[in-house]
């Protein structure tokens, strides 16, 4: 259905999403505690490095909280907040402070006692700027009229922040405290296990396929893994500078792997494009090490602003030719990928504005709220693609070995083929020997001998002459049916009428040839051939010497039944007297043709014609 | 051949029986007149050299010193107008097509009674073509066949040659075609003269293509 809304509409939603979903990432940093609490939204700043907290009366200037040490004059690393808190009563259950967001380290101290964090923090310093904070007020610390709030603050770079604090009976806090905690760490830790194993999976699927495609979404995706770890980590391993440091250079990869999987995702080639951004990835973070030398105050704002903008701006490109490609092309992958760049895209925007000091800084970091999501749909496009083309490959495969039996099965009857080709040939080879032996040997012998007995007076030469002749027809018609008739019987037919013409000629005979096309007959051999052409021969030489007939027809009958078998059938009739009036009702002859019948797996009929004579009727059974 | 005397027939078969039963057959024949006889293919051979004449030889192809193609080919050279008949026991393809490929019009079929032979030789010089089933089926394979020459390829039977071919195939006479297909006698005769003819323009040919493709002869 998608397909057919209108693709400007199409592109609308998936950008309206895209702001919802922006919205709701907004408003879960809103969250705050319930009424009953009591909130604290200015303090004094003191900018000292003490450890121990400074007379509440000594001399500050008032910051209203949130606050934000950018805007400050100082440009201090260390410094307190020193807030008052009256209360009527002391509290006679546990409370505690609560505190959305700092940055960096805190040590936190109430009437004097220190009741959690580290006043003197060694560097590196711990990080805590990606978490909220509540800690337990021992009870009887708290008392009535005014009580002294002392927050030791160190960040690097003059780079700290203290959100609005809330004092009250724990249980009236945990419940924003926990649902931002949630947010803030717990979340982003399953985003980063889910990315990492994402990250391993897409590895595993690009070594399979071969394919740059799951690569670069390989190494994005373990780049978000990367990024995400400098969100969680407190302790740091190393110097605070190098770790921000480390932590640009991770961010230029993202950017990086980003747009090279996205150009492949989408199959489009920018080789400039690829070799700009990825010159970009490598030499930014190398500009940006030489700063620190200068100050981390400098370093940290010519990455954060000069450096993630850059990044931002090499990304929409890429983003913008999604949504080129959704507008043009309108499918459901696209859709869902878009909603999830625009969402990184707003989120991002977001983050760079609040590092660059131009942004509410206190709702923290946010695109790594996009990281999920934006996995999650990518991976699932990916997964579909592979299996889409597992099944493809497993289709091709069967497809394959189809074609392979296919051709198995060609080359076996091509085998058989050649087989019965290669009978074939040596059979005519075989016909060609007898026939140069008959011409050389017996025939031309029979012939001499028949030349001799010709010229002789004597009767019984006369006789012995006319068996030759019989011997040499019956030769000349072993011979033709040597011959490849191709399964017709209608060529046995007209080899058979050339060799018996003669002889009827001789006896004065007239014969009707009716011969029109049959069916093919299969397994056609000389033997076959041989042993039909004997029968006609038989009947024609009873017609000849018995029938006293004067004309005998030779026709093809086309299909009929004999003996309960379809059969293409020929048949011999001649107008004589009839079998049954002949010396011996047909005798020999007739067991003869029977016999050969049998031999042959002919059909043999022998019938009175209509209107006297007799019918010899032979079918070649066409069902096997 | 010359019509104010009987047109002359030379015999060459190696068997002295049935080249005497010819010999005498033609001779009883008051239409022919024997113009020589030989039992070898040296024998012919001389009597060509002779410078010797007629107007149909028969040729048996079985000769103790040679194969009776070669004569034919020396005849058809010498004298192309020559009528020539193969002499064979059985009419089968193999022979009568490697003789008519060479140049021979026909073929004689040795019988017991050879009254049959002059019968068959005036046939053959009032223009008729003797063919037998296996003969006609193995021309109409041949004339299938791909050709290898493009110079043959004009060679071709026509629909009506292919057609007498096939009905000779099936037995069908000379006469009984005329039926069938609404012909003369004589135009089913001349259509066989003609198939002959291009079977031995068609063996030339593609003797020619073999040759050039076996270096034989130049064609630049």
């Amino acid at each position: 259905m998608l397909q057919t809304l209108n693709r400007w509409f199409y592109w609308a939603l998936a950008l309206t999403i895209a702001l919802l979903g922006t919205a709701w990432t907004l408003w879960l940093h809103q969250i705050r505690p319930d009424e009953g609490v009591i909130r604290l939204v200015e303090a004094r700043f003191v900018s000292s490095d003490q450890h121990e907290p400074p007379p509440f009366a000594s001399p500050g200037s008032h910051r209203p909280l949130p606050d934000d040490w950018r805007g400050h004059p100082e440009h201090t690393d260390t410094g307190w907040y020193l807030a008052e808190l009256n209360l009527e009563v002391a509290p006679n259950r546990l409370w505690s402070i609560y505190i959305p967001a700092l940055e960096m380290t805190p040590g936190i101290f109430i009437n004097g006692t220190l009741i959690g964090g580290d006043p003197a923090p060694k560097q590196p310093l711990d990080r805590y700027w990606n978490r909220p904070i509540l800690f337990s007020i021992p009870n009887g610390l708290l008392r009535p009229g005014s009580n002294q709030i002392a927050i030791r603050l160190e960040a690097n770079g003059a780079w700290g922040r203290l959100s609005e604090l809330y004092l009250a009976p724990r249980e009236a806090l945990e419940g924003a405290y926990e649902q931002r905690f949630f947010w803030r760490v717990t979340f982003l830790n399953v985003t980063t296990v889910g990315s990492l194993m994402l990250a391993l999976f897409m590895g595993v699927l690009s070594y399979v396929r071969r394919d740059s495609i799951y690569s670069w979404f390989a190494a994005f995706t373990f780049s978000w893994h990367l990024q995400n770890l400098f969100f969680l980590t407190v302790a740091v391993p190393y110097a605070n500078h190098l770790w921000d440091f480390t932590a640009y250079a991770i961010i230029g990869l993202m950017a990086t792997t980003y747009a090279m999987f996205t150009f492949r995702f989408l199959g489009i080639r920018r080789p400039r494009w690829e070799r700009f951004t990825k010159s970009v990835a490598l030499v930014g973070p190398l500009v940006l090490l030489p700063l620190l030398l200068i100050s981390t105050v400098t370093f940290n704002l010519v990455g954060s602003m000069i450096w993630i903008g850059l990044l931002l701006a090499l990304a929409t490109y890429p983003a913008f030719l999604i949504v080129r490609t959704l507008v043009t092309q309108q499918n459901t992958e696209l859709f869902f990928l878009t909603i999830c760049f625009t969402l990184t895209f707003f989120l991002g925007v977001h983050d760079w504005l609040v590092t660059s000091g131009l942004g509410y800084r206190h709702n923290g970091m946010l695109m790594q709220f996009a990281a999920a999501p934006t996995l999650a749909v990518f991976g699932a496009v990916l997964l579909r693609r592979f299996v889409f083309a597992l099944r493809e490959t497993q289709t091709l495969n069967e497809e394959l070995e189809q074609r392979v039996a296919d051709k198995a099965r060609e080359i076996e009857s091509s085998y058989v083929r050649n087989k019965e080709l290669e009978n074939t040939q040596l059979l005519l080879r075989e016909r060609e020997r007898i026939m140069r032996d008959m011409h050389d040997g017996v025939g031309s012998q029979l012939i001499g001998m028949m030349g001799h007995l010709n010229r002789s007076d004597d009767d019984r030469d006369e006789t012995l002459a006319r068996d030759l002749e019989a011997a040499l027809t019956d030769l000349r018609l072993v011979i033709d049916s040597l011959d490849d008739v191709d399964n017709d019987v209608v060529v046995a037919l007209g080899l058979f009428r050339n060799r018996v013409q003669p002889q009827l000629d001789a006896a004065g005979l007239t014969l009707e040839w009716r011969i029109h096309d049959l069916p093919p007959v299969p397994n056609l051999g000389p033997e076959r051939v041989l042993h039909f052409m004997r029968i006609l021969q038989e009947a024609i030489t009873n017609t000849v010497k018995h029938a006293e007939a004067s004309c005998i027809v030779v026709r093809t009958e086309g299909e009929r039944y004999i003996q309960g078998n379809r059969c293409a059938c020929v048949s011999v009739s001649d107008d004589g007297i009839g079998i049954e009036a002949t010396h011996n009702g047909g005798g020999r002859g007739l067991n003869n043709m029977r016999y050969r019948a049998a031999e042959a797996d002919l059909a043999l009929e022998v019938e009175p014609s209509e209107g006297g004579g007799t019918t010899v009727r032979v079918g070649f059974p066409l069902d096997g | 051949m010359s019509t104010n005397r009987s047109p002359s027939v030379f015999v060459l078969e190696d068997h002295p029986a049935t080249r005497a039963q010819l010999v005498e057959a033609i001779d009883g024949t008051k239409e022919l007149a024997i113009a020589g006889s030989a039992g070898s293919l040296a024998e012919a051979s001389a009597w060509l050299d002779e410078g010797n004449l007629a107007d149909v030889a028969l040729v048996d192809l079985g000769l103790p010193d040679g194969n009776g193609i070669e004569f034919i080919r020396a005849i058809q050279d010498r004298q192309s107008d020559t009528a020539v008949l193969v002499i064979t026991a059985f009419g089968d393809e193999k022979n009568v097509v490697q003789a008519i490929e060479a140049g021979a019009t026909g073929y004689l079929l040795k019988e017991r009674d050879a009254d049959h032979v002059s019968e068959s030789i005036l046939t053959v010089l009032n223009g008729g073509s003797p063919i037998s089933p296996s003969i006609a089926r193995y021309l109409l394979k041949r004339f299938q066949e791909p050709e290898e020459s493009e110079d043959t390829n004009k060679v071709a039977l026509t629909k009506r040659e292919e057609e007498v071919l096939r009905q000779i195939v099936k037995g069908f006479s000379y006469k009984e075609i005329g039926e069938n297909l609404d012909l003369s006698v004589h135009t089913v005769t001349s259509h066989i003269q003609h198939i002959y003819r291009k079977l031995s323009v068609r063996s030339r040919g593609e003797a020619v293509f073999e040759a050039i493709q076996l270096g034989l002869v130049d064609i630049r």
